[in-house]
């Protein structure tokens, strides 16, 4: 009895083994196809995916990670639907795609403009689907971005996310993470918004640089041949219109998100600073007047100052602070204002939640103009009421101050 | 000597099987708002308290132990009437929690795999937990009740930063509805009742006091995993077949960047607490039924009976769940257990001494 009972627990052991540890259905890892970056486009009526996929050996590198190469290659396939497109890549090249350590999705103009709701079933029911892969819109074809060779980091689309992240902390760019983009779009009439992304034209030293290898001289290979400059913002699921740097940043004071940015704002008689603001915590918040509905941006923003480039005989002095201080408001509140225009007054795209905020501050309002609430938005203005303080002026001793 | 269990382990058994709906609550294809699943949830746990008067009178104090003999000194007929119904109800959710539990690994971890391959492998270990006695399990379910704690707080603290108040939207139109489905949803899932009513022979202690603290850990963790979600989702919870799933893979933090594996491997090792407590209650109920002689077939008959029927419904998961969901989450077959039969008893009891189960 004790033998049969050791025999069934042994099997039963080797059984789970084999069947719970991926022994089944699994991949060795040199058959799989590591995508780092997604790029959708469509063209005549069929969509195009480009993975750009980890590849050690795939840029010429003699050994296994060679950081002066970008470790990956293409694969391409196109389909009636984004599965069969992703098929047909796995039929190109044989290894099994895993996007579950996918980095970026970049879609293509074209199909940002005809609309994306079709994009979501497939990421959304796929199980290896990141959540929090950045999304972002290309300038032209997404396939021209992820293929895109960077001469920086071991991976283009390892760099492109850096970027992305980076420059939300600087205040320039807006980040749009896979799962904000889907949720935006399913509960806030298709309007979102996500970075575009384009590709810098190419300058003489990058024409040099291979003729500058093997240090003979020649010029220094330049990093930025990419750029992220504007935003796209999305209403009914299709791109409706553009931010530029300023716009953007607009939209960053808009839903609080910015971090950390530099304001140049001008003194009469210092000229130029660099306003470095260091903490922001704004907030936008509806006004309702009997049947009028405006919102009012609120703010407490400390910044520090970076920079004074000071006119020859120029002087600073309180007064100066408190005159950076309003110009620093005045440029919060312009940008906030052109943001808000093109966003919600021009293209009544709901990415800044207002329907859910006039909810929560009267639900009778809301109620009463649930229907034509998108067509509201067109006459809705936007206020600033902005405590801005510059408290700190850095290490330099200042003989001005 | 019976092996009987301590009040804190049967607290902590409890919680770890309520658990296993609570980290993998759907909304399902209803439409409702995410307010009125909180408000639900809040509601839900006073409305079960309220149903439960009647099994606190009759299990106070020591006066019933074990409701399966107090039903058969009434009449031998009702007793095995009453052991048919509890074995039926607990057959029942069985094969709906190892449906549920292949469901999900069939969806979110092993897209490709066979279902049978999960089912039988999955059965197999519940059948070795049951095997080893409650006090294995309820160790088992100690140790995991810890690691659990551990993550969801962890899951939660990391989901801090992507939440949104103002995704906590305020309850418009039909919301009446809305709430009392949620109630009835929350009522219905709470078959652990059950579970501890059929388990309390082998548990020292109050069964009161027991019941009080499982209701209130178990509706903390359940507001506090709600909660987050709501916060964290919105309204496109509802879009989400497992929604705390999808914050778990939404979140990253620096030592981890999918959350989601933390919260699969925690999924299973409560969906084994549980399998493994139903297939031990299944066994000892099936036993007291049936004669010397075949006492051991139970298990291993309830096992091919829990595989077949789950195989079969997960060939068929559309029209075979909603058949399942709608036995069970309409809460009679709850309250015939938890409440009906209690009442029974207790007017029986007016003009008939219960007697004790010895211990």
């Amino acid at each position: 009895m004790k033998i049969v009972r050791l025999t069934c627990v042994v099997l039963s052991m080797m059984c789970i083994m084999l069947c719970c540890s991926s022994c089944i259905s699994s991949y060795q890892l040199n058959q799989t196809a590591i995508v780092q970056a997604i790029g959708i486009d469509k063209e005549n009526e069929l969509f195009q995916v480009t993975f750009q996929i980890y590849s050690p050996k795939g840029a010429g590198a003699s050994t296994a990670i060679d950081t002066s190469k970008n470790n990956s290659s293409i694969v391409t396939g196109s389909g009636e639907t984004l599965a069969a497109a992703v098929r047909a890549a796995t039929q190109k090249q044989g290894k099994v795609i895993f996007t579950g350590h996918n980095r970026i999705l970049v879609i293509g103009r074209l199909l940002a403009q005809e609309g994306i709701e079709n994009i979501f079933s497939y990421f959304n029911r796929n199980a290896l689907t990141r959540q929090n892969v950045q999304v972002l819109m290309a300038e032209n074809t997404a396939e021209e971005i992820v293929t895109t060779n960077i001469e920086q980091g071991i991976l283009a689309a390892e760099t492109i996310r850096n970027l992305i992240e980076n420059t939300q902390t600087n205040g320039k760019i807006y980040e749009c993470p896979y799962f904000e983009l889907s949720k935006n779009m399913n509960l806030y009439h298709g309007a979102s918004a996500m970075p575009v992304i384009a590709k810098e034209a190419q300058t003489s030293s990058d024409n040099n640089q291979e003729g500058g290898q093997g240090g003979g001289g020649g010029d220094i290979p330049s990093v930025a041949q990419i750029k992220v400059e504007k935003t796209a913002i999305f209403n009914d699921y299709k791109l409706c219109a553009e931010l530029d740097e300023e716009q953007t940043r607009g939209l960053l004071f808009l839903k609080d998100e910015i971090q950390k940015t530099i304001l140049v704002a001008n003194s009469p008689n210092t000229g130029k600073c660099s306003i470095d603001i260091y903490s922001c915590q704004t907030k936008l918040e509806p006004v309702i007047t009997g049947q009028t509905l405006s919102f009012v941006l609120k703010g407490k923003i400390k910044a520090s100052l970076d920079e004074v480039i000071a006119f020859e005989d120029g002087t600073m002095t309180a007064q100066d602070i408190v005159t950076l201080e309003e110009a620093c408001k005045e440029i919060i509140q312009q940008e906030a204002q052109r943001a808000f225009t093109t966003i919600v007054n021009q293209n009544q795209s709901d990415i800044l939640y207002l329907e859910n905020m006039v909810l929560k501050k009267d639900k009778h309002f809301w109620e009463k103009h649930q229907e034509e609430f998108l067509q509201m938005l067109k006459e809705i203005s936007l206020q600033t009421e902005l405590d801005f303080q510059i408290d700190r002026s850095g290490l330099e001793t200042n003989e001005y101050i | 000597m019976d092996i009987k269990i301590s009040s804190a382990q049967a607290i902590v058994l409890l919680f770890v099987c309520r658990m296993f709906y609570t980290v993998t609550y759907s909304p399902g294809a209803e439409e409702i708002q995410s307010s009125a699943i909180i408000l639900g949830d809040v509601i839900a746990v006073f409305v079960t308290a309220i149903i439960l008067i009647p099994l606190f009178i009759l299990m106070r104090k020591g006066a019933v132990i074990d409701i399966i003999h107090a039903s058969s000194s009434i009449a031998p007929t009702f007793g095995m009437i009453v052991s048919i119904y509890y074995l039926l109800l607990l057959a029942l959710e069985q094969i709906n929690t190892v449906t549920h539990f292949t469901v999900f690994i069939t969806n979110a971890v092993f897209p490709d795999i066979s279902a049978i391959l999960i089912i039988i492998t999955f059965v197999l270990a519940c059948m070795y937990g049951a095997y080893q006695g409650i006090e294995g399990i309820a160790r088992a379910a100690g140790i995991i009740f810890v690691i659990f704690i551990v993550s969801i707080l962890f899951i939660v603290t990391a989901a801090i930063p992507n939440t949104n108040w103002l995704n906590l939207r305020p309850l418009v139109g039909d919301y009446q509805r809305q709430v009392i489905s949620s109630i009835l949803d929350n009522v219905s899932l709470n078959i652990e009742f059950v579970m501890f009513l059929l388990l309390f022979p082998k548990v020292k202690g109050s069964f009161n006091r027991i019941s009080f603290w499982y209701l209130t850990w178990s509706e903390i963790a359940l507001l506090i995993v709600g909660t987050t979600t709501v916060l964290v989702l919105g309204e496109y919870l509802t879009k989400q077949v497992f929604p705390f799933y999808s914050i778990a893979s939404i979140i990253e933090s620096n030592v981890i960047q999918r959350l989601d594996a933390v919260h699969m491997a925690l999924w299973v090792l409560v969906s084994y607490i549980k399998a493994a407590v139903y297939f031990y209650l299944l066994n000892d109920l099936a036993a007291r039924l049936l004669k010397k002689q075949v006492r051991k077939l139970p298990l291993w008959a309830f096992a091919a009976l829990v595989v077949i029927g789950s195989y079969l419904i997960t060939q068929n998961y559309k029209s075979s769940a909603t058949v399942i969901e709608k036995v069970l989450g309409t809460t009679i077959p709850m309250l015939i257990a938890v409440l009906v039969i209690p009442v029974i008893l207790l007017i029986a009891g007016k003009g008939k001494k219960i007697h004790h189960e010895n211990s």
